[in-house]
């Protein structure tokens, strides 16, 4: 069965077939890739300020910053890294039945 | 009916139950797990395991009811699995590609033969997925797989989007896209894919308002434009890896590509492989999978284009009447 598109939706789909490729041209411009380049470089300066003058401020107050704990967070992670290339060594020395879980009955929502 | 829908639409009431279809957990490594679906009739066909990109979560794959590609697939009687990569986590950015191809996928794959008691499986992946799908085969001959279905599979990455693009001419590095975790954010994920298709929104809220006529249109537009916008984050490691090796690198185009401290060749992918493309898909055009016909030179492959999108391989009536049977009716002839 076929139906009609409402003369509304038609219009959507005109202006989005005049749209889009200007947009996708836009998006692919090469002034767009260097302004976003820009962007990038710009952001991350304005962020290593901003965490240098608060961990000044904040390390002062003997306080910890939110440097100091994702130094943290990437320790623990190397080393959970660490424990996980032992588990598999000490797991690929084991049979291969004991890497099978119990069935356990899921249903996602 | 509109000012009721858009009502229950604005109060997050109108998407329905997702990924309803009951299954079981039977391996475990790390974050990722291996589901068996439950079903009726398991008739000594090879199972089918799952095998989602990394950026994007699986249940699109059992996506709601009437629309489930896990349900047509129990349907025709096969026993489907699905390797749930998990949420990446800070731990997770140490994971390479590698550790995917190599690691977990081999084991997964094992683990699924030895429950469905096969002697191989049916690897079916989608969009990166399926790359990693083909990498793994390639890269571990002695895994027990029988074909691989590979679903908008990105051979040629360079120009996939104006992010890829940047990356491959180095304006960006991989390492200002990666977050403090380790890993790249799922909103700049999501980001990134989204400039591919500037308008996309525009017709996105023209379905929102067709849809809100009809209570089941609009269930299943919110549950696929919900999919669409729930991005996961991508490991660090492997995002650096596919960042220098295949987005600037070029592989696996040379016919070759880099898995951790090895060289892996598409062209030691020795089974039955079919590939489907989506002749409308914005994010993997057929040109970033056109080159899979010359990689996998020594595969048994069948191209099936469809006229469809990305997601629209698998949901939708196209797929329900065209992408899904076609699929089914390939594994049937190699069952």
């Amino acid at each position: 069965m076929t139906t009609s598109k409402p003369l509304w939706r038609r219009g959507v789909e005109a202006a989005d077939r005049v749209a889009a490729p200007v947009l996708e041209g836009v998006s692919q411009h090469e002034a767009l890739a260097i302004a976003l380049g820009l962007f990038q470089q710009t952001r991350k300066a304005i962020r290593r300020r901003t965490e240098r003058t608060s961990r000044r401020f904040l390390h002062a107050l003997n306080l910890p910053t939110a440097s100091d704990v994702n130094r943290l967070l990437s320790v623990i992670a190397a080393v959970e890294n660490r424990v996980r290339s032992l588990d598999d060594q000490v797991k690929e020395r084991l049979p291969v039945e004991t890497d099978l879980e119990p069935p356990a009955p899921r249903s996602e929502g | 009916m509109r000012t009721r829908n858009g009502l229950r639409h604005v109060g997050g009431l109108a998407t329905g139950p997702l990924a309803v279809t009951p299954s079981s957990e039977v391996w475990r490594r790390d974050n990722v797990v291996l589901y068996r679906y439950h079903g009726e009739e398991r008739a000594g066909m090879v199972p089918i395991v799952l095998v989602m990109s990394l950026v994007t979560k699986p249940y699109v794959f059992d996506l709601r009811p009437g629309s489930s590609l896990v349900q047509d697939l129990l349907d025709a009687g096969h026993d489907v699995f699905l390797l749930d990569w998990g949420i990446p986590e800070p731990v997770d950015a140490h994971n390479g590609i590698d550790r995917y191809t190599d690691h977990y996928l081999p084991r997964a794959v094992e683990a699924a033969a030895c429950v469905a008691q096969s002697a191989d499986v049916t690897l079916f992946g989608y969009c990166m997925g399926a790359l990693l799908a083909l990498l793994s085969t390639a890269g571990n001959p002695q895994m027990p797989v029988r074909n691989i279905v590979a679903l908008a599979t990105p051979v040629k990455l360079r120009d996939l989007s104006p992010m890829t693009t940047m990356l491959a001419e180095g304006r960006l590095r991989p390492d200002d896209l990666v977050d403090e975790t380790g890993n790249v954010p799922a909103s700049l994920v999501m980001e990134s894919l989204r400039i591919v298709k500037p308008t996309a929104p525009l017709a996105t809220y023209s379905n929102l308002w067709q849809s809100l006529a009809d209570d089941e249109a609009l269930s299943a537009h919110n549950a696929l434009v919900g999919w669409s916008n729930d991005h996961i984050p991508f490991p660090g490691t492997a995002f650096r890896q596919l960042a220098t090796d295949y987005i600037a690198g070029g592989a696996p185009l040379g016919g070759t590509a880099p898995v951790g401290d090895r060289i892996v060749s598409l062209g030691d992918v020795r089974c039955p492989v079919l590939s489907v493309v989506g002749a409308k898909d914005h994010l993997v055009p057929p040109e970033a999978s056109a080159p899979l016909a010359e990689l996998l030179s020594n595969a048994d492959l069948t191209t099936l284009v469809l006229p469809a999108g990305h997601a629209g391989l698998f949901i939708g009536r196209q797929a329900r009447t065209k992408c899904v049977p076609s699929i089914i009716e390939w594994l049937a002839g190699l069952t």
